[in-house]
């Protein structure tokens, strides 16, 4: 599983962010998770290997982060930073 | 292995639901008459080649292979140095990115085609899309219904509920919502897990006058001559805005379709469908994103015949 919390640059949770896969060792369903109140997210894995993430919010610029899966679970920070909108 | 994978497994809901007496699959329908002269400008438009007049749309030229590009990593992980290259990675995404943003999602057919918002049993939430195959039923995948293996405590099942929204525009809802408890999938997708039985359909308790798709168990060699069109809401654009591309169906199995037709997270439950003599019918239900091609459940006639029950 790959689970994180998503915020802003001043540490804020952000919630209703888009978490999805761009890239996976395996086929995974197409689906994207929405980050809760708390900012956090959870996606399950189906194997190890190299995984990429999306993550977008409206006044925020995407964020992509690659993640490495070789044991149960990784857990990832991610920033988003507003686009100045 | 379940001997009858495509055994109906249900979840009721607080909705009463009556079975189908149609005998087939409802021919496509837009929900209101429509001048026979814009059908057949729209037949033109798309120069029989089985797409959508979407403006600004170009299917991409080449082959399957021509349009392969090897997958682009941000940066090399750390994890290469401990565990080597990664093995070849799934892009939903592939070669030239040529997903058209949908203008006007207000009208048929792209009413037909709806934007999901799902509740899973651990509260979590969920994007994906769907397509209407009757006034009151929703087609999408079956893991936009039903959670299975997701790791977490609590959270595989039934989805709690699902907001349902056709035509779509960002903020705007042209036809308003509703929000369901009531879903179909197969013993496959909600006991086995089998990607190969992943799809179900989302019971509304009212009807929606926005027209639907039929849906139809087409031959490898029909498949194979067949442009797939996809439409959906895919998360990694504005937020709900719908996006539109189409490419040649790439490879079939009995139970797979598997094709290079862009899309992004969000778009589980999208239908693929053929547009043909002005008519509409889904073939398969996008699912997953995959290392060469993406890939959705098939239409075969074991799907017709539990969609034909299913459809109110």
């Amino acid at each position: 599983m790959i689970a994180g919390i998503v915020h802003d640059e001043t540490g804020v949770p952000l919630e209703g962010v888009r978490v999805y896969f761009t890239q996976a060792p395996v086929a995974v369903p197409d689906v994207a998770a929405l980050t809760g109140a708390d900012g956090r997210f959870a996606l399950a894995v189906p194997a190890h290997g190299l995984y990429a993430l999306g993550c977008s919010a409206e006044g925020f610029a995407t964020v992509r982060r690659t993640v490495f899966v070789a044991g149960d679970d990784e857990v990832v920070d991610i920033v988003l930073g507003q686009t100045g909108q | 292995m379940l001997d009858a994978p495509h055994m109906p497994d249900f979840s009721e809901g607080d909705l009463v639901t009556r079975d189908s007496d149609r005998p087939q699959s409802s021919p496509p329908s837009e929900g209101r008459a429509e001048a026979a002269a814009a059908l057949q400008l729209e037949a033109l438009r798309s120069g029989g080649k089985g797409l959508e007049d979407v403006d600004g749309y170009v299917r991409a030229a080449g082959s399957v292979a021509d349009l392969m590009t090897p997958p682009s990593v941000d940066l090399p992980d750390a994890g290469e140095a401990s565990f080597g290259p990664p093995r070849p990675q799934a892009e939903t995404v592939h070669g030239v990115d040529d997903r058209t943003q949908v203008g006007d999602p207000s009208v048929y057919p792209w009413r037909a085609q709806c934007s999901l918002s799902m509740t899973a049993a651990d509260g979590s939430g969920w994007i994906g899309s769907g397509t209407f195959i009757g006034p009151r039923t929703v087609l999408t995948a079956g893991h936009c219904v039903f959670v299975k293996n997701s790791g977490v405590p609590g959270r595989d099942g039934w989805m709690t509920s699902i907001h349902v929204m056709p035509g779509r525009n960002g903020a705007s809802l042209p036809y308003g919502s509703q929000t369901s408890s009531t879903f179909r999938s197969v013993t496959g997708w909600t006991v086995s897990g089998n990607q190969e039985y992943d799809y179900g359909v989302i019971i509304l308790p009212a009807t929606f006058n926005v027209g639907w798709l039929g849906y139809w168990s087409l031959s490898d060699a029909e498949l194979l001559a067949t442009t797939g069109n996809i439409a959906g809401y895919p998360g990694d654009k504005p937020a709900g805005t719908m996006w539109y591309a189409a490419r040649q169906i790439a490879a079939v199995s009995p139970r797979k379709v598997h094709y290079d037709i862009d899309s992004a997270g969000g778009q589980s439950g999208s239908a693929v469908y053929r547009f043909l003599n002005n008519e509409r019918h889904v073939i398969a239900v996008h699912a997953y994103g995959g290392a060469t091609t993406n890939s959705g459940t098939r239409v075969n006639n074991e799907v017709v015949t539990n969609l034909l029950a299913w459809t109110v």
